[in-house]
C-alpha cells in the first residue's frame, strides 16, 4: 500500500511554523516500507494515524492512498480497506473490557483469513499470557493489554500496520518478542510499517520521519 | 456480537416497553376483529340497500282500542309514492291463512310454531330472482328467516340442553310450511336460503304468497300493515323526516341492529384509538430502548467499524435482537387476543349473537403492518446512529 501526504497540516496547527517532515509536507509512505515516525508528546502523532485511517478530518492538505484522495474513498471502500488492507495498534489500545481476551481477538472481521486459531494461542503462550486467554480485558496489566492488541492486530490479512506507541508499557524482553512476531508477520503479508514512538525503535531498522 | 451489545444493559425500560407493547398489541386485535366482526354482522342478509326502510304506522293505545288502523289505504300509499324523494314504494303482502313452521329433522327436536308470512316486491330485495321464486313444479318454498327467528329456535334448543345452531347448519335442517286449518293442513318443504334483520317475519316470494293467499284465505281482508319504501339517492334524510312527522316509524329490529352496529363500532373505534396510542408509546419506549444501547455502546461500536465491521452487519445484529423480541411479543399477543375472542365469541354465541367465527383477515394485517413499521423504524434509527460514528 502506497500512501501519499501533501501539504497536511491538523487545524489545530494552522499558521504555527513547524519544522516537521510530515506537516506541511510532502510524504510518500512507499509499499512494503517500514517507517517510525518520530516526535515528542503534543505533535499530532495520535492524529497523523487517525487521520490516516479516515477517522479524522479535521486538517488542510491532501492524503491519498493508492493514487486516491482519502476524501473520495466511500463508506464500503474503507469497509474493505479496514478490513483486509489496514490494521492498527491504538494508544488507547481499543480493547472491550468486558470481553476476554479470546472474544476480543475473535472480533476481527477476517480473523480466519490471518491466523487461525491455534497459530494465535502459540503467540499468546510466547508472549506470556496464555493463561489470560478466557480472562477479561478489565482484569489485565496494561502490558498485557497492549499485547493483547498486538495480536489482534496482526492476526488477519494486511497491507498496512499503524502503530501509535505500541510498545510504551512493555518491558525489554517482551517488548522484543512483540517486535519479532510483528517484522514475522509484515514479511508474511509484505506489507508496510508505520510506528509513532517517543524515542526511537532501533531493534527494527526503520526509515525515521521526524514529526 | 449480540454479547457485545446487549450484556449488561438495564433492562427496566425494556420490560415497560415490552409490557406496553404486548398490551397494545392485544388490545388492537381484539378492537379490529371485534370492529370487522361488528360490520359484517348481518350484512349478508341485509336484504334492502341502505335508502330502502320497511315503514308502519306508530302503534298508540288507540289501536289496542280499535281507534286508528295500523293498516295504509290505497290512498295513502300512492300519497307517499307521489313524493319527490320517494324512489318507489309497495305494500308488504302478508298471509291470509293459518301457517305454521315445523321443523322435521332427526338432528333437533320436533319444533313447530305459528308464523307469519311476509312478501315484497322482488325489486326491493337482493336475492338473484332465480333463488327467490316458486311455482307449483318446485319441490320447496324457498324462504328468508329474520335473525330473531333462530335466536328465539337456539334459546329453545339450549333450554332443552341441546347444541346451538349456527346460520350455516340451519339452513341443512328439513323445514316445512304448514298451511291450512287444523286437520287440514298441507305441508310444503321450505328451504332457509338466507337471514335478514329488515323484517320480523318469515319471508316468502310472492309468487308463493299470492297464490296461497288464493288458495287458502281464511276470508279475512288483506293486512297492509307495513310497506316497503326507496328514498332516491341522497334523500334518505328527507324520508325519515317525512316518517317521524306523519306517525311512521321503521321497522324497530331493523333500526336496532342499525343502531347497535353504529354504537358499537364508535366504541370499537375509540378502543382502537386506545390501543394504537398505546402501541405507539411503547414502540417509542422500545426505541428509546435502542437509542439507549446504542449510546451505552458508542465505544464498542467504533471499535467495531474500526476493525472493518460495516454498517449493515451491525445494523443487523440490532434488527434481529429487536425482531426476536417483537415475534416472540406478537406470539404472546396474538395468543392472548385469541383466547380472550374465544371467550367474547363463546359469550355472544350464547347470546344468541351468531358471528363469523375465526381470525379476522384485518387484525393479521394489522399485525403484520406493525411489525413492518417497527422493523423499518429499527433499522432507520440503527443505520443512521451507527453511521454517525463511522
Amino acid at each position: 500500500m502506497e500512501i501519499q501526504l501533501n501539504q497536511v497540516c491538523p487545524n489545530v496547527f494552522e499558521g504555527i511554523k513547524m519544522n516537521s517532515e510530515v506537516w506541511n509536507s510532502n510524504l510518500l509512505i512507499e509499499n512494503e516500507g517500514r517507517y517510525q515516525i518520530l516526535a515528542q508528546s503534543g505533535r499530532g502523532k495520535t492524529s497523523f494515524l487517525y487521520f490516516l485511517l479516515g477517522l479524522r478530518n479535521d486538517y488542510t492538505g491532501e492524503i491519498q492512498i493508492n493514487q486516491k484522495r482519502i476524501q473520495d474513498i466511500k463508506e464500503e471502500e474503507w469497509v474493505k480497506l479496514r478490513k483486509t488492507k489496514m490494521t492498527s495498534i491504538f494508544q488507547d489500545l481499543q480493547l472491550i473490557g468486558h470481553l476476554t481476551v479470546a472474544e476480543n481477538i475473535r472480533l476481527i472481521p477476517e480473523f480466519a483469513k490471518g491466523y487461525d486459531e491455534d497459530i494465535i494461542q502459540k503467540i499468546v503462550t510466547n508472549l506470556g499470557i496464555e493463561e489470560k486467554w478466557n480472562e477479561k480485558i478489565n482484569t489485565l496489566s496494561f502490558g498485557q493489554k497492549q499485547r493483547v492488541a498486538i495480536i489482534r492486530s496482526i492476526c488477519k490479512p494486511f497491507e498496512i500496520l499503524l502503530c501509535d506507541e505500541p510498545f510504551s508499557h512493555l518491558d525489554t524482553e517482551n517488548t522484543r518478542l512483540c517486535q519479532s512476531l510483528i517484522l514475522k508477520r509484515l514479511d508474511e503479508e509484505k506489507a508496510s510499517l508505520l510506528i509513532t514512538t517517543l524515542d526511537g525503535e532501533s531493534e527494527m531498522a526503520l526509515k525515521t520521519i521526524n514529526l | 456480537m449480540e454479547k457485545l451489545f446487549f450484556k449488561n444493559q438495564n433492562r427496566l425500560q425494556f420490560s415497560i416497553a415490552a409490557l406496553g407493547v404486548f398490551l397494545g398489541l392485544t388490545l388492537m386485535l381484539i378492537a379490529v376483529q371485534t370492529f370487522d366482526k361488528a360490520q359484517k354482522y348481518g350484512e349478508e342478509s341485509e336484504l334492502l340497500d341502505d335508502n330502502t326502510l320497511v315503514v308502519q304506522k306508530k302503534i298508540g293505545r288507540g289501536a289496542h282500542l280499535g281507534i286508528g288502523n295500523p293498516n295504509f289505504t290505497d290512498t295513502q300509499i300512492e300519497k307517499i309514492k307521489q313524493k319527490d324523494f320517494v324512489a318507489s314504494c309497495s305494500a308488504i303482502i302478508s298471509n291470509k291463512f293459518e301457517v305454521l313452521v315445523q321443523i322435521d329433522d332427526p338432528i333437533i327436536p320436533s319444533f313447530n310454531s305459528n308464523i307469519y308470512l311476509q312478501s315484497v316486491e322482488g325489486e326491493f330485495l337482493d336475492i338473484p330472482s332465480h333463488k327467490f321464486t316458486w311455482d307449483t313444479t318446485r319441490e320447496s318454498v324457498p324462504i328468508v328467516m329474520p335473525r330473531n327467528f333462530l335466536i328465539m329456535l337456539n334459546t329453545f334448543l339450549s333450554a332443552s340442553q341441546l347444541p346451538r345452531l349456527s346460520e350455516d347448519l340451519i339452513t341443512n335442517v328439513k323445514m316445512n310450511l304448514l298451511i291450512g286449518e287444523r286437520g287440514q293442513r298441507i305441508v310444503f318443504p321450505a328451504t332457509i336460503i338466507g337471514f335478514t334483520n329488515s323484517f320480523s317475519s318469515i319471508l316468502a316470494p310472492s309468487s308463493f304468497l299470492n297464490w296461497a293467499n288464493l288458495s287458502y284465505s281464511n276470508g279475512k281482508d288483506d293486512m297492509r300493515s307495513q310497506l316497503v319504501v326507496k328514498a332516491k339517492t341522497g334523500a334518505f334524510g328527507l324520508l325519515e323526516s317525512y316518517l317521524e312527522d306523519n306517525g311512521l316509524e321503521s321497522s324497530s329490529d331493523q333500526l336496532f341492529i342499525e343502531r347497535l352496529k353504529s354504537g358499537l363500532s364508535a366504541g370499537i373505534i375509540g378502543v382502537i384509538t386506545l390501543s394504537i396510542l398505546t402501541l405507539l408509546l411503547s414502540l417509542m419506549l422500545m426505541i428509546q430502548y435502542l437509542q439507549l444501547i446504542l449510546s451505552n455502546c458508542v465505544y464498542e461500536i467504533k471499535i467495531m467499524l474500526r476493525l472493518g465491521h460495516t454498517v449493515k452487519t451491525m445494523r443487523n445484529v440490532f434488527l434481529r435482537y429487536f425482531s426476536i423480541i417483537f415475534f416472540v411479543l406478537s406470539i404472546l399477543s396474538f395468543t392472548a387476543f385469541y383466547l380472550s375472542t374465544q371467550v367474547i365469541e363463546s359469550k355472544l354465541i350464547a347470546s344468541g349473537i351468531i358471528l363469523e367465527t375465526g381470525v379476522s383477515t384485518y387484525s393479521i394485517l394489522s399485525l403484520c403492518i406493525v411489525f413492518i413499521t417497527f422493523v423499518i423504524t429499527i433499522m432507520q434509527t440503527a443505520s443512521a446512529t451507527i453511521r454517525t460514528h463511522f
